[in-house]
C-alpha cells in the first residue's frame, strides 16, 4: 500500500467525525430531536469527542453538548454526571477562543436549570476559569463567560457570593465599558443577577463603580441593553436607602422618565420598576421623583400599558402615596387616582387588581380630602364588589377590604358612601355608619338628604347587637332625628299602626 | 318713877298678857316661820346660784363666740385666698390656652402645614406635570417619526433595488411593459421607478447589491470634494476611498508636538503670580512663644560630616569629569510614533491579526 492510501483512511475518519458532530449540533437545535438523540446515547458519544485531536471537532462537540444541556435539566444532569465539566473547565484555560466560547456555553446551559446544577458547576472550579475568560481579548469569549457567570449567580445568594468571591464584579464592570453592545448587555444582566439577592452583594457591585457606567447607558438607543441596564439599577436600588440614594445621585432623573415612553415594552417595565424601587424607600426620594415630574410620567405609563407591565407603575403610585399626605396629594393632582380607577375597571387579573386596590388604599388613607378624591373616582363600589366576589383571590379580598377600611375611615363625602350603605356586609357597614354618625349631627342638609334617599330606613333595618360599636353608631344617628321619623322608618311600623286601627274605639 | 309704877301697875297685867300672847304666837308660828325662812333662803340661794351659773355660761359664750369668730374669720380668709387662687389659675390657664392656641395655629400654618405654600406647590406640580407630559409626548412623536422615516427609507431602498433588478420590465416605445399595460387607466407606480432606475450590471452584482442595501455615504474630505464610489481598480489595491482618506487626512500632531516645550514652567509662573496677587500678608506670621528653642536636627538627616547628596539631590552616580556638557538632561518622555498613528495609516504593521 502506498502512503497516500494510509493517510486516506485517517482523512476519512476525520471527515466522518467532523460530519458526525456537526450533524448532532445541527439536530440538537430542534427540540423534537432531543429525545431521540438522548435515547441513541448521544452523551456517551460526545464525551470522547471533547478530547479529540482536531479542534473543530472539539468545539462542535462542545456546542452540541451545550445545546443538549440547554434543552432540559435531565440532560444537564447527565452532563454533570458524565464528568464532562472538569474537562471543560480545564480546557477553558488552555484552548483557543472558539473552544472557550463553546465551553462557556455548556457551563451556562448546565447552570441555568437549577441551583444544584449551578452548584455542581461551581464545585468543579468553573468560576475561576470563567473569570479568567473575562480578561480575554475576544469580546465573544467575554460575552460567553459573563453570560455563564450571570446564570450561576441568578439562583441564590450563596452562588452569587461565590461569583463575587471569584472576583468577577470588577471585570464585569470593565465589560460594561466595552464598545460591543451584546457584551454590555450581558454583563449588565450578570450584574443585575448578582446584586438582586442581598444588600451586601449589591454594595459590592456599587463599590466596583458600576452605577456610573450603568447610568451612562440610559440613553443608549439599543432597547435590549436598556432593559438590562434598568433591571440592574433597580436590583441595586431595591435593597436599602443608601443604595437607592447612590443610584439617584448618578443623576438618572429626569432622563429615566423619557424611557417610560420607549417603544420597547420591557424597557418601560424595567424603568417603572426602577422608579418603584427608588420611591419605596423614603419620603425624600419619593419627593424627588415627584418634583422631577415622575408621577405624571408614571400615570401616563399606567394609562398606556396593559396587563402585567402596568403593575410596577401602579405600585409606584401606591408607594409614593403611602409616604405622606403631601405626596398622596401630588398623586391625586397628577390624576393618578382616575388612572388607577380606570385600571381597576379594565384589568382582569387578580394580582393587578390587588395592587391597584392597595395603591388606592394608600392614597386615600391620609385625610378626608384624600378620601374624597378617591371616593369621587367611584372606586368604592368596585372595591366592595371585589371584596364580596367569590371569584376574587384571597389576597385581592384582603387588599380590597383593607383599602375600603382605610378610605372609609377618613371619608366624609356622603354621596359616595350612599350606595355602599345598601349592599355592604356588616364589617364594612360598621365603618360607613360610623362616618354617618360623625357627620349627621353637624349637617342639617345631609340629615334631610339622608332621610329622602332612604338611608335612615336602611339604618333602621340594621340588626346590631346592643353594646357593639355598630349599635352605638346607629343610636347616635337616631339621636339626630325626631322620634316620629325614626319610628316611621323602623321596620314593622305599619303593623303597629294597623294594630292601633284595630284597637281604636270610635266615639258615638 | 311714880308714873312708871303706875304704868306698870296699870298695865302689868296687860303687859303680861300681851307678852304671853306674843310668846304663844311666836311659839305657834315658829315652825311655820322656819319653813318660810328656809324657803326664802333656798329661793335666794337658788337664785344666786342660777345667776352665777348664768353668769358663767354667759362668760363661756362670750369666749366661745369670740374664738369662733376669730377662727371663722381665719378659715374664711384661707378659703377666700384659695378661691381667688383657683379663679386666677383658671383665668391664667384660659389665657395660656388662648396664647398657645394662637401660637400653635401660627406655627403649624407657618411651618408644618402652610396651606398657601402647599397650594402653590400643588399648582406648580400640575404645571411641571403638564410640561413633563408635553416633553414626553414630543419625545415619543420624535421617536415615532424617526422609526417611520427609517422604515420608509428601508422600503424605498428596497423598491429602488427591485426596480434596478427588474429594469428589463420597462416598456419600450414599441411594446408596453407589464406595469404599463394598455388595460390600465394609468401606468403602475413601478413604471416610473423603472424609468428612473439604473439597471444592475451583471459583472459586479455582489458589489452593487452591497452598496445599495447598506446606505454607505461617501466621505467628505477636508477640501470638501466628495470622492465618488468608483469601480475597484484591478490589482492588489486598497479601495480608492480609503486611499483618498489617507492622503487628505488632516494634520494630527502628537501631544509632544502640540504642547509647548516650556508649558510646565509657564504654568508654574502663572500659579505663582496668582498666589502672589491673592496673598494677604507678605511677612509670614511667626510663632513667638517658643522662639528660644534651638533647632534640633533630625538624627538621620544630620551628621557632622554633612549629608550625602546622593539619594536626595541626585540619584545616579555623578562623575563630572566624564560629562560632555554641564547642562542637565531634560526629563521628557519621547513620544512613541506608532501609538499616534495607530489605526490611521494603511500599513498593517501595528494591527494584530486574530
Amino acid at each position: 500500500m502506498s502512503q497516500r492510501q494510509v493517510l486516506q483512511v485517517f482523512e476519512q475518519y476525520q471527515k466522518a467525525r467532523t460530519q458526525f458532530v456537526q450533524t448532532i449540533a445541527e439536530l440538537s437545535t430542534r427540540p423534537q430531536n432531543i429525545e431521540t438523540l438522548q435515547n441513541a446515547g448521544v452523551m456517551s458519544l460526545l464525551r470522547p469527542l471533547l478530547l479529540d485531536v482536531v479542534p473543530t471537532v472539539q468545539q462542535t462537540a462542545a456546542l452540541a453538548l451545550g445545546r443538549l444541556a440547554n434543552y432540559n435539566d435531565d440532560l444537564a444532569e447527565a452532563v454533570v454526571k458524565g464528568d464532562i465539566l472538569p474537562q471543560l473547565v480545564y480546557s477553558l484555560a488552555e484552548q483557543n477562543r472558539f473552544y472557550k466560547k463553546a465551553a462557556a456555553f455548556v457551563l451556562r446551559a448546565v447552570a441555568k436549570h437549577s441551583p444544584q446544577l449551578a452548584q455542581a458547576v461551581v464545585d468543579c472550579g468553573a468560576l475561576d476559569a470563567l473569570v479568567i475568560c473575562l480578561e480575554e481579548f475576544d469580546p465573544g469569549v467575554k460575552e460567553a463567560a459573563a453570560w455563564a457567570l450571570g446564570y450561576i449567580a441568578r439562583h441564590n445568594a450563596e452562588l452569587s457570593q461565590a461569583v463575587v468571591d471569584a472576583g468577577a464584579v470588577p471585570l464585569l464592570v470593565l465589560c460594561i465599558q466595552e464598545p460591543e453592545l451584546s457584551l454590555k448587555r450581558i454583563s449588565a444582566s450578570a450584574l443585575s443577577d448578582i446584586c438582586k439577592h442581598s444588600p451586601e452583594l449589591a454594595q459590592t457591585v456599587v463599590d466596583a463603580g458600576a452605577i456610573a457606567h450603568l447610568a451612562q447607558m440610559i440613553l443608549n438607543p439599543d432597547a435590549r441593553l436598556k432593559r438590562q441596564v434598568f433591571s440592574a439599577l433597580s436590583q441595586i436600588s431595591k435593597h436599602s436607602v443608601d443604595l437607592a440614594e447612590m443610584v439617584v445621585e448618578a443623576e438618572i432623573f429626569p432622563a429615566v422618565l423619557t424611557c417610560l415612553r420607549d417603544p420597547d415594552e420591557y424597557v418601560r417595565k424595567n424603568v417603572a420598576t426602577l422608579v418603584r424601587e427608588i420611591a419605596k424607600h423614603t419620603p425624600e426620594l419619593a419627593q424627588l421623583i415627584v418634583n422631577a415630574g415622575g408621577v405624571a410620567a408614571i400615570v401616563d405609563y399606567v394609562g398606556e400599558s396593559k396587563g402585567n407591565v402596568r403593575l410596577p407603575g401602579v405600585m409606584t403610585l401606591g408607594f409614593i402615596g403611602a409616604h405622606s399626605e403631601n405626596l398622596a396629594m401630588a398623586v391625586i393632582v397628577s390624576k393618578g387616582v382616575n388612572q388607577l380607577a380606570i385600571t381597576l375597571a379594565e384589568e382582569t387579573e387578580d394580582h393587578i387588581k390587588a395592587g391597584v386596590a392597595w395603591a388606592l388604599g394608600q392614597i386615600g388613607r391620609h385625610t378626608p380630602e384624600h378620601a374624597k378624591a378617591v371616593a369621587v373616582a367611584n372606586v368604592l363600589p368596585r372595591l366592595l364588589q371585589l371584596y364580596l366576589a367569590a371569584s376574587s383571590s384571597e389576597d385581592l379580598q384582603i387588599k380590597s377590604k383593607k383599602a375600603l377600611k382605610n378610605i372609609l375611615q377618613k371619608c366624609v363625602h356622603l354621596p359616595a358612601l350612599e350606595p355602599l350603605l345598601h349592599d355592604a356586609p356588616p364589617n364594612v357597614l360598621k365603618h360607613i355608619v360610623g362616618q354617618y354618625s360623625k357627620v349627621l349631627p353637624h349637617d342639617s342638609k345631609a340629615r334631610r338628604l339622608f332621610v329622602t334617599t332612604g338611608g335612615l330606613k336602611k339604618v333602621q333595618e340594621i340588626k346590631a347587637e346592643p353594646g357593639s360599636a355598630l349599635h352605638e353608631y346607629v343610636t347616635s344617628i337616631n339621636n339626630c332625628f325626631p322620634e316620629e321619623i325614626v319610628r316611621y322608618y323602623s321596620p314593622g311600623y305599619s303593623e303597629v299602626l294597623l294594630e292601633r286601627v284595630e284597637k281604636f274605639m270610635p266615639t258615638a | 318713877m311714880a308714873t312708871f309704877i303706875q304704868l306698870v301697875s296699870n298695865q302689868q297685867r296687860e303687859l303680861v298678857e300681851t307678852t304671853y300672847k306674843m310668846q304663844k304666837d311666836a311659839e305657834s308660828k315658829r315652825k311655820q316661820e322656819t319653813v318660810a325662812a328656809i324657803i326664802i333662803q333656798s329661793w335666794y340661794r337658788g337664785m344666786r346660784t342660777r345667776y352665777y351659773l348664768r353668769y358663767l355660761s354667759h362668760c363661756a359664750c362670750t369666749i366661745q363666740r369670740t374664738w369662733r369668730g376669730y377662727m371663722g374669720r381665719t378659715f374664711c380668709r384661707i378659703r377666700v385666698k384659695n378661691l381667688v387662687m383657683i379663679m386666677r389659675n383658671n383665668f391664667y390657664n384660659a389665657m395660656a390656652v388662648c396664647i398657645q392656641k394662637h401660637w400653635r395655629g401660627f406655627y403649624a400654618r407657618k411651618h408644618t402645614h402652610n396651606y398657601y405654600a402647599r397650594k402653590r406647590y400643588l399648582e406648580a406640580l400640575a404645571v411641571k406635570n403638564s410640561i413633563v407630559r408635553q416633553e414626553l409626548e414630543e419625545y415619543q412623536n420624535q421617536l415615532n417619526m424617526e422609526r417611520q422615516k427609517r422604515i420608509q427609507q428601508k422600503t424605498e431602498a428596497k423598491m429602488e433595488f427591485e426596480a434596478r433588478k427588474h429594469h428589463y420590465l420597462l416598456s419600450t416605445h414599441q411594446k408596453a411593459g407589464i406595469y404599463n399595460s394598455p388595460f390600465r387607466e394609468y401606468p403602475h407606480e413601478m413604471e416610473f421607478r423603472l424609468k428612473v432606475a439604473r439597471p444592475l450590471s451583471h459583472q459586479n452584482k455582489d458589489f452593487i447589491t452591497e452598496n445599495t442595501i447598506s446606505t454607505n455615504r461617501a466621505p467628505v474630505t477636508e477640501q470638501g470634494s466628495i470622492v465618488k464610489d468608483e469601480e475597484q481598480i484591478q490589482g492588489p489595491f486598497l479601495p480608492q476611498r480609503r486611499v483618498h482618506m489617507q492622503r487628505l487626512k488632516p494634520l494630527n500632531p502628537s501631544l509632544r508636538v502640540s504642547t509647548n516645550y516650556y508649558s510646565l514652567e509657564q504654568e508654574r509662573e502663572k500659579m505663582k503670580g496668582k498666589e502672589w496677587t491673592k496673598r494677604l500678608h507678605e511677612v509670614p506670621f511667626l510663632p513667638f512663644s517658643k522662639t528660644k528653642e534651638v533647632y534640633k536636627p533630625l538624627l538621620h538627616t544630620a551628621s557632622k560630616y554633612g549629608h550625602l547628596p546622593y539619594g536626595t539631590k541626585y540619584f545616579t552616580e555623578e562623575n563630572k569629569a566624564l560629562h560632555i556638557a554641564d547642562k542637565q538632561m531634560q526629563t521628557v518622555v519621547s513620544p512613541i510614533p506608532i501609538f499616534d498613528k495607530f489605526g490611521q495609516t494603511y500599513a498593517k504593521g501595528s494591527v494584530v491579526l486574530q
